[in-house]
């Protein structure tokens, strides 16, 4: 019995004197022992990292092959999607330059649509006739063939998006008005009537005329007052800069 | 017996003495060796690290043609589209 102990002590003697003085493990993971190692070690730890390439490189190659064809694919694919779009410009008579043109022409407009969606009511109401041009010109945009192309589409209507916004922005209709001096196009009661904030439709001056007869005529027997001859007939032709008109609602 | 205990004792101080010898009588590996250890496993480190690159370079391509595909899908759908609005616009 004791015989045998101690056979089996020496047995574990054996294994552990193995392991502590010749981990194989060790120096995979940390080269920087490489000194320490033994001869055996070394031929494993070699045949390893050999083993390691080889597969590497295998494994790279069929790499570098299926890389090849997908690129070839995509080169395909490429030109595939070439011949649909000169197809729908086909279909719609138009070319690159138009859908360019189209382009160029959203850019401009969104791009004057930010600007006002920036002002202030009351400077938004100043800015009216540029915000009826630009509507005239995504109307004309949308006339156009090139417009039926989805992503022309698309962005249009991100365009009628932005001037509603800027529409909103607007402030509700003027409760009152005065009268301008502008040289090139003088304020009369059918143009104001025909202002957007307040009737859009001039056929409805008399409407302003009514509401302020009384400023208007003090104004028209002042002039007649200081002329000898009048080249008004009537009070409602006659009104003055700086007058204060009531726009009834 | 007693030549039993003698051997028994003899055979575990010999282990011991082989122990001691084991670590310091091994062979080694030169420095030469250890020089084309380290530049094999090196080596090896380099082509892993190509291949990692290459497998991405692979998945971002995959990813590149998924995407082309859905375009040029997209594209024949919208000339189906075109022609029935132009045949609808001339009639």
């Amino acid at each position: 019995m004791k015989f045998i102990k101690s056979i089996l002590f020496c047995c574990c003697l054996f294994t552990v004197s193995a392991f502590a003085a010749d981990p194989v493990w060790q120096f995979q993971e940390n080269p920087e022992e490489y000194d320490t190692m033994t001869m055996e070690s070394y031929e494993i730890v070699l045949a390893a990292a050999l083993q390691r390439e080889k597969v590497a490189k295998e494994q790279i190659a069929q790499e570098q092959a299926l890389i090849e064809s997908l690129r070839q694919q995509l080169l395909d694919i490429d030109q595939r999607i070439a011949a649909l779009i000169q197809e729908k410009y086909d279909i719609l008579g138009i070319t690159e330059q138009d859908v360019i043109d189209a382009e160029n022409e959203i850019a401009a407009i969104r791009q004057e649509l930010e600007l006002l969606l920036g002002l202030t009511p009351e400077e938004l109401l100043k800015r009216m006739s540029d915000i009826k041009k630009l509507e005239a010109r995504i109307a004309a945009l949308k006339r156009k063939p090139v417009s039926y192309l989805w992503r022309i589409r698309d962005q249009i209507i991100e365009l009628e998006d932005l001037l509603a916004r800027v529409k909103a922005n607007l402030p509700d209709k003027l409760s009152q008005y005065t009268v301008r001096l502008v040289p090139e196009r003088r304020d009369c009661l059918w143009r104001i009537a025909e202002y957007p904030e307040i009737y859009e439709d001039p056929a409805q001056w008399p409407k302003i005329y009514r509401a302020n007869k009384t400023t208007i005529d003090r104004g028209y027997n002042s002039y007649l007052n200081n002329v000898e001859e009048s080249k008004y007939s009537r009070s409602e032709d006659l009104i003055f800069p700086g007058q204060v008109f009531d726009i009834p609602r | 017996m007693k030549y039993f205990k003698i051997i028994s004792r003899l055979i575990l101080i010999g282990t011991f003495v082989c122990m001691c010898g084991m670590v310091g009588c091994t062979p080694k590996p030169s420095q030469e060796e250890l020089q084309r250890l380290e530049e094999a496993r090196s080596a090896a480190e380099s082509a892993e690290r190509k291949l990692a690159e290459l497998r991405q370079e692979r998945m971002n391509l995959e990813s590149q043609l998924s995407q082309k595909e859905a375009e040029l899908r997209e594209h024949e759908a919208e000339i189906v589209d075109l022609k029935e609005k132009m045949e609808a616009h001339n009639q």
